[in-house]
């Protein structure tokens, strides 16, 4: 008989893989079968062998009867290697689409109807000490959402729950028109408990004032997908349509941002634009794969009454 | 919103008149142009930017063309124009 017919039979066995004229079984040990050298006290014999990978070796004489791996099958000799549990690799995921609390700007965000964006700023408002802020399509679900709607961190995207990860709700936000230009995409949402947010932006720090933006200016940005990224304003007074997901919406007044090797990425949307002294100056919310949109920081305050904390 | 004025005759013109009106600004330039410009098939967004240290009015497209090739002029009232290939521009979602 060759290996690979006593290899089907050790699946069937041991993994209850269906084979021709077997019952097939299951080890509750085995993870793994294979074909290999022998190894024999650490040393390869030259011999084939049937590897079966458990998840521990155990003694002999503790195994149930039945379940105990016989030296040879079907002829072939067996060779026990215990390699442990088998897992797919599930990297830890960066800070930028983890949960966090308190939450701070630059991290994962979003309306629990939406993919996610990012946590742009903390704000304050003539009657609120701290909001959030973000897109309107990020916390608002592109005017969908309602007052009050529960906002997730991290977003759905990154595994965020109601259940569990509920920060917020929706606070009010700019109402994308169809029919006339627009000059932001912005929303405010409202933390259940003010000590659940914090103003300092991952990895950049705490906002210093505000500054208007200039052709060739330095920037940076703190962003779900990209992370901390740097570029420079390239164009501004720029009137464009974008993309979403009922159609395009035309945008007066933004500006375009460029880095090397990309400045964004889709989940940055709701970053703060900053220059190099961390005065904002604008509010990612669109891009291509060559360039990134945002709104005038200036408009964005107004709009909504809003300074940066 | 406004409509596309060929060229600004009257400003070679009176260039050599002691009466002269001011030059108009890119800004107004691009303003005054911009509807135009975007009803070019495949044109998604006009703006203002520098290039090799020069303001000009930048032409953002979705693919080149010829038809945007032909509809925008290597200069707008004195200003350069340039044209940019950008994609698809969506909300960073």
């Amino acid at each position: 008989m060759d290996v690979s017919d006593a290899k089907a039979v050790c699946e069937c066995k041991f993994l209850g893989l269906e084979l021709e004229g077997m019952t097939p079984s299951v080890n509750a040990n085995v993870v793994g079968v294979g074909v290999g050298i022998k190894v024999y006290r650490g040393m390869p014999t030259g011999e084939t062998a049937l590897r079966v990978y458990v998840k521990k070796k155990v003694h002999p004489l503790m195994i149930p009867e039945g379940e105990l791996i016989p030296d040879f099958i079907e002829g072939v000799p067996t060779d026990i290697d215990a390699i442990g549990e088998v897992r797919i690799k599930w990297p830890f995921p960066p800070v930028f689409q983890r949960r966090l609390r308190p939450a701070r700007p630059g991290i994962s965000i979003g309306h629990r109807d939406v993919s996610a964006g990012t946590f742009g700023l903390v704000v304050r408002t003539a009657t609120e000490k701290g909001l959030i802020l973000s897109n309107n399509h990020v916390l608002a679900n592109e005017n969908r959402g309602v007052k009050g709607d529960v906002i997730l961190q991290p977003g759905d995207w990154d595994g965020g729950k109601s259940e569990k990860d509920s920060i917020g709700s929706l606070a009010s936000f700019v109402p994308l028109k169809e029919e006339e230009t627009n000059q932001v995409d912005a929303a405010l949402a409202q933390p259940y408990d003010p000590r659940d947010i914090a103003p300092d932006i991952v990895g950049i720090g705490r906002v210093a004032g505000t500054v208007e933006p200039r052709l060739g200016m330095a920037v940076t940005k703190a962003g779900r997908t990209t992370r901390i990224t740097r570029g420079e304003v390239t164009d501004m007074d720029v009137t464009l349509l974008v993309g979403y997901t009922n159609g395009s919406l035309l945008f007066q007044d933004q500006m375009i941002l460029r880095g090397r090797g990309g400045f964004s990425g889709p989940g940055d949307s709701g970053s703060a634009i900053l220059d190099m002294e961390n005065r904002v100056c604008g509010l990612l919310f669109a891009g291509s794969p060559v360039v990134t949109i945002a709104n005038r920081w200036a408009k964005v305050a107004s709009a909504l009454g809003v300074t940066p904390v | 919103m406004c409509t596309v004025q060929p060229g600004n005759p009257t400003a070679t013109l009176k260039a050599r008149t002691p009466a002269l009106p001011p030059m108009p600004s890119i800004t107004d330039v691009k303003r005054r142009h911009e509807a135009a410009i975007l009803k070019v098939d495949g044109v998604v967004g006009v703006g203002i930017g520098l290039r090799g240290g020069r303001e000009c009015i930048t032409v953002m497209v979705r693919t080149l063309s010829d038809p945007v090739r032909a509809a925008v002029p290597k200069e707008i009232e004195g200003f350069p124009t340039a044209i940019e290939v950008v994609g698809d521009v969506r909300a960073r979602r």
